[in-house]
């Protein structure tokens, strides 16, 4: 009970220090950068999840642009239906609706996970990863064969809910859940997965649950992000859930390091901001950001295959341990 | 007043791999509490049998019971479940986490809290994991691997792995324990060591041992029963004594006499 | 009836494109193991020396014989090259560490032959010059036209060609060696270092023949991307197939093509991509070895 309190007591607190930053952001950046900024809150959401399935359970998929996208049509479709009938919300409603929005949009995202998870997950290694990335295109497809969510010409006039505080909110909520999952009992059990299926089963693991269970999990996660996404701009394009945002995603879990939520993090921050910084720099520079991106992954998978962080984690516990490492040794 | 059913019952198991017959019509029968030996030359289908046993494989024909119920066709977690427990003959820890990490996971279906409270990270489950941590320390201390719980599993020592190993199968409560050849690669004195803590063991965990292994000593020193395999087949059961006087086992494994 | 005939020679004219593609990616797989994301664009970048080969040559408004094997042979060098250059400063030195990154690195090979393809060649399409004037053909029922029959022609020489090659030289033998077996090949002297080289070399030099043939299918349109989709219905055909089997390739390609358009000419074409990685979906799920392929279990 007494955990229960504290953690509603830490939820205030994000929400109060999420709004106050909000605030901040809004009178320090332009509405530009403000924007970039909310898009990295939501690539962490994304990225944390993907890394649950593709880091810790060490299970390829490269199809979460289509998951993501199940989310950003759910909601986006859904709440600006609401908006048509009911008219322009209050305050108060608006939360509840954004907050249904991204529920929905988990759920939807999450059985379609089970959907490509539950045959997909026999495959391994490069075949899941082609299944999944078979699956994202799929789903890209029918999306575009829909003329009542627009087709082709994506859906406009989504109303506009997400700010910055929610993408620091649903970003800490994510990181908090999947540091909750990969410290637990089935955080071990992705691992073993990862590293040994015969050796997990051996000791009663069921490989096929716990891999279903991620994949839907960070289905769900990635659906979410899909919500505060399509509220982030009001109009979704389908080219922009092809397999290459797939590998954007890959990109940044990869960047930070395969199995770090700090890496995750960390990468889907750098990876969203650094076009922009790159402009900031020098004009053309941004017009190179993939060439750029692209050469940065290959250079990193050739000097640091683990990733920039390896699967570290940053934590202020783990900032003691190695400052003790590092500088103790003579006091001891 | 029938007879207790046999811990572990094989009957008339054959497995065939395409056009290739590696278990043909063999039966096993353990009884409760001892420690059986199954040897044979390379490629006799000891493994195999150990791999149908433990649900890798399923056999072809035949059925295999533990403590009368059937088990053949389950898949290997299940039957891990049912409290059959093993070890690999090429060690299979978990790289990368610790050596506590590796016993406590093998607490997987005993840590006592869901995916909720995982998720949420409840009171429940933090009391859960802090038990399971101390039984494994527990566990680990029997087998003088906690002072070196916190170092990656990987980096210990060979014989350090093996020990590992048996640890993280008891771990999963088990009435039954597969050792697929313990003794590899270990010198003398530490198959020695070795043979003390598995009859320690057996005592300890009131368990039924089933053994293969190729080093002789160990499997005469503390075999119980020995069935001797060739060529996928039963070719002599008995002690030690009787296996070793037996002509059929010589010629198995020197060949006929010229 | 005959729109069945007319709709299976375009399917087979397609199809052969992919199958040279596929190759590629099967012949890769069989020796490394690994997904070539890069081949695709690699089969691009081949569409674009043709490019300014032809152009050079001004081969559009005079086109003959000599120009167009020079094109051919140039874009089948330089995507051989680029092949290579991959192989040698990318993959090679990732070939002991972990297949996850050698597959990421494929990835990142892939989007910096895309995106560095813009920069250099510009985001723009372009139009490959006629190499030899496209004209139709009428037989009976069929409508034909002199390019799908070089797509059709130049497809089975090459095929045919590297039959020959993996079957009846020693080089051919010592690269199905190693695409049995790396490490038995290495003990048995084979040059394993030489014959992935060679493999990446071949892979690509077909899919820079690919390159001017895809160009040939879309009436010379050419741009960065243009590898993307083909190579990946390429790819479902060597899966289709049973990837690391060079003849599931052909015919896995064969049946892409000519599944793609049926599907094209009897349903609203924006079907067509759906319909091809269902089929991926449902080879790999029922049949993962492929048609053609042999599945192997791991052994514990």
């Amino acid at each position: 009970m007494r955990g229960a309190a504290i953690k509603l007591g830490f939820l205030v607190v994000l929400v109060g220090a999420a709004i106050g930053i909000d605030f901040a952001l809004r009178e320090i950046f332009n509405p530009h950068w403000l924007r970039l900024i909310e898009l990295a809150g939501i690539h962490v959401v994304i990225a944390v999840g993907l890394n649950l399935i593709n880091g810790y359970c060490g299970q390829f998929s490269i199809g979460h642009a289509g998951f993501w996208a199940i989310g950003a049509y759910a909601s986006g479709v859904l709440l600006t239906v609401a908006e048509q009938k009911w008219g322009t919300p209050s305050a108060v409603v608006e939360i509840l609706l954004l907050v249904g929005g991204m529920a929905i949009a988990a759920i939807l995202a999450g059985a379609a996970g089970l959907l490509v998870g539950i045959p997909s997950l026999r495959l391994r290694g490069d075949y899941l990863a082609i299944a999944t990335l078979g699956f994202g295109e799929i789903i890209r497809n029918v999306i575009v064969n829909v003329d009542a969510i627009g087709g082709p010409r994506g859906y406009h006039g989504i109303p506009v809910y997400t700010n910055a505080a929610w993408c620091i909110i649903v970003a800490a909520l994510a990181i908090w859940f999947s540091r909750n999952l990969v410290t637990s009992s089935f955080g071990r059990a992705l691992v073993a997965v990862r590293e040994d299926e015969v050796a997990a089963e051996a000791v009663g693991i069921n490989t096929t649950r716990v891999k279903v269970i991620a994949f839907v999990v960070s289905a769900m996660m990635t659906g979410a992000a899909g919500a505060l996404y399509a509220h982030l701009d009001g109009s979704l394009d389908p080219d922009t859930f092809k397999f290459t945002k797939s590998i954007e995603f890959i990109i940044m879990i990869t960047v930070g390091g395969l199995g770090s939520i700090t890496g995750a993090v960390f990468g889907a921050i750098v990876l969203t901001l650094l076009p922009e910084l790159l402009r900031e720099i020098h004009p053309t520079l941004s017009e190179y950001r993939m060439v750029i991106y692209s050469a940065l992954l290959i250079v990193i998978v050739l000097v640091r295959p683990k990733g920039l962080l390896g699967n570290r984690e940053l934590s202020p516990s783990a900032g003691i341990a190695w400052l003790r490492r590092k500088f103790g040794k003579g006091t001891a | 007043m029938t007879k207790a059913a046999p811990h572990l019952a094989v009957d008339n198991c054959t497995m065939r791999f395409g056009g290739i017959v590696a278990v043909k019509d063999f039966s096993m029968t353990l009884e409760t509490g001892e420690i059986f030996a199954l040897i044979g030359p390379n490629g006799a289908g000891k493994t195999t049998v150990f791999n149908m046993v433990t649900g890798v494989y399923t056999p072809t024909s035949g059925q295999i019971r533990f403590r009368g119920e059937a088990i053949s066709g389950k898949r290997p977690n299940k039957i891990a479940a049912h409290g059959v427990a093993r070890t690999f003959q090429n060690i299979r820890l978990i790289p990368g986490i610790t050596v506590l990490e590796n016993v406590v996971l093998a607490y997987h279906l005993h840590t006592g809290y869901g995916f909720a409270g995982a998720l949420f990270q409840s009171d429940h489950a933090r009391a859960c994991e802090r038990d399971v941590r101390e039984k494994a320390m527990a566990l680990l201390a029997l087998f003088a691997l906690d002072k070196i719980a916190a170092e990656p599993a990987t980096s210990l020592p060979y014989g350090s792995q093996r020990r590992l190993e048996i640890a993280r199968a008891l771990a999963l409560g088990p009435t039954l324990l597969l050792l697929d050849e313990p003794a590899a690669g270990m010198n003398p004195q530490e198959a020695i060591d070795l043979m003390r803590l598995i009859r320690f063991v057996r005592e300890k965990f009131s368990l039924t041992v089933l053994l293969v292994e190729h080093n002789m000593k160990v499997v005469m020193g503390i075999g119980e029963r020995i069935q001797v395999m060739d060529h996928g087949e039963t070719i002599s059961l008995g002690s030690p004594d009787e296996v070793r006087r037996d002509a059929k086992v010589i010629e198995a494994y020197l060949g006929k006499p010229v | 009836m005959s729109t069945f005939i007319q709709q299976l020679a375009n399917g087979v004219s397609l199809g052969s494109i992919y199958a040279l593609i596929a190759l590629g990616y099967t012949m890769v797989f069989g020796v490394l193991k690994l997904i070539n994301f890069a081949h695709s664009d690699v089969m691009m970048v081949g569409a674009y020396v043709a490019f300014f080969v032809a152009t050079g040559l001004n081969a559009g408004p005079d086109p003959s014989i000599a120009s167009a094997l020079i094109t051919f042979l140039a874009a089948m060098a330089g995507a051989a090259a680029l092949g290579i250059a991959i192989e040698r400063l990318v993959y090679r030195p990732l070939r002991s560490a972990s297949r996850l990154s050698l597959l990421i690195a494929a990835m990142g090979m892939s989007l910096l032959l895309e995106y560095g393809g813009q920069v250099v060649f510009g985001p723009q399409h372009r139009r490959v010059p006629d190499v030899i004037t496209d004209e139709r053909i009428v037989l009976g029922d069929l409508n034909l036209t002199v390019h799908k029959l070089i797509i059709l022609g130049v497809s089975v020489v090459l095929m045919l060609g590297l039959h020959f090659f993996v079957n009846k030289t020693r080089t051919g033998t010592a690269m199905r060696a190693v695409s049995q077996n790396v490490d038995a090949a290495k003990l048995m002297g084979v040059n394993t270092d030489f014959i992935i080289g060679l493999t990446f070399a071949i892979g690509s030099a077909l899919a820079g023949a690919a390159g001017l043939l895809v160009a040939f299918h879309q009436q010379g349109d050419i741009d960065p991307l243009m590898g993307v989709y083909p190579g990946l219905k390429a790819f479902v055909a060597a899966v289709l197939g049973g990837i690391g089997s060079i003849y599931g390739a052909m015919l896995g390609g064969l049946l892409i093509g000519v599944a793609e358009t049926f599907v094209a000419a009897y349903l609203p074409s924006s079907f067509r991509d759906t319909i091809t990685f269902s089929i991926l979906i449902l080879v790999l799920l029922v049949r993962p070895a492929g048609l053609l392929g042999k599945f192997k279990p791991e052994k514990v």
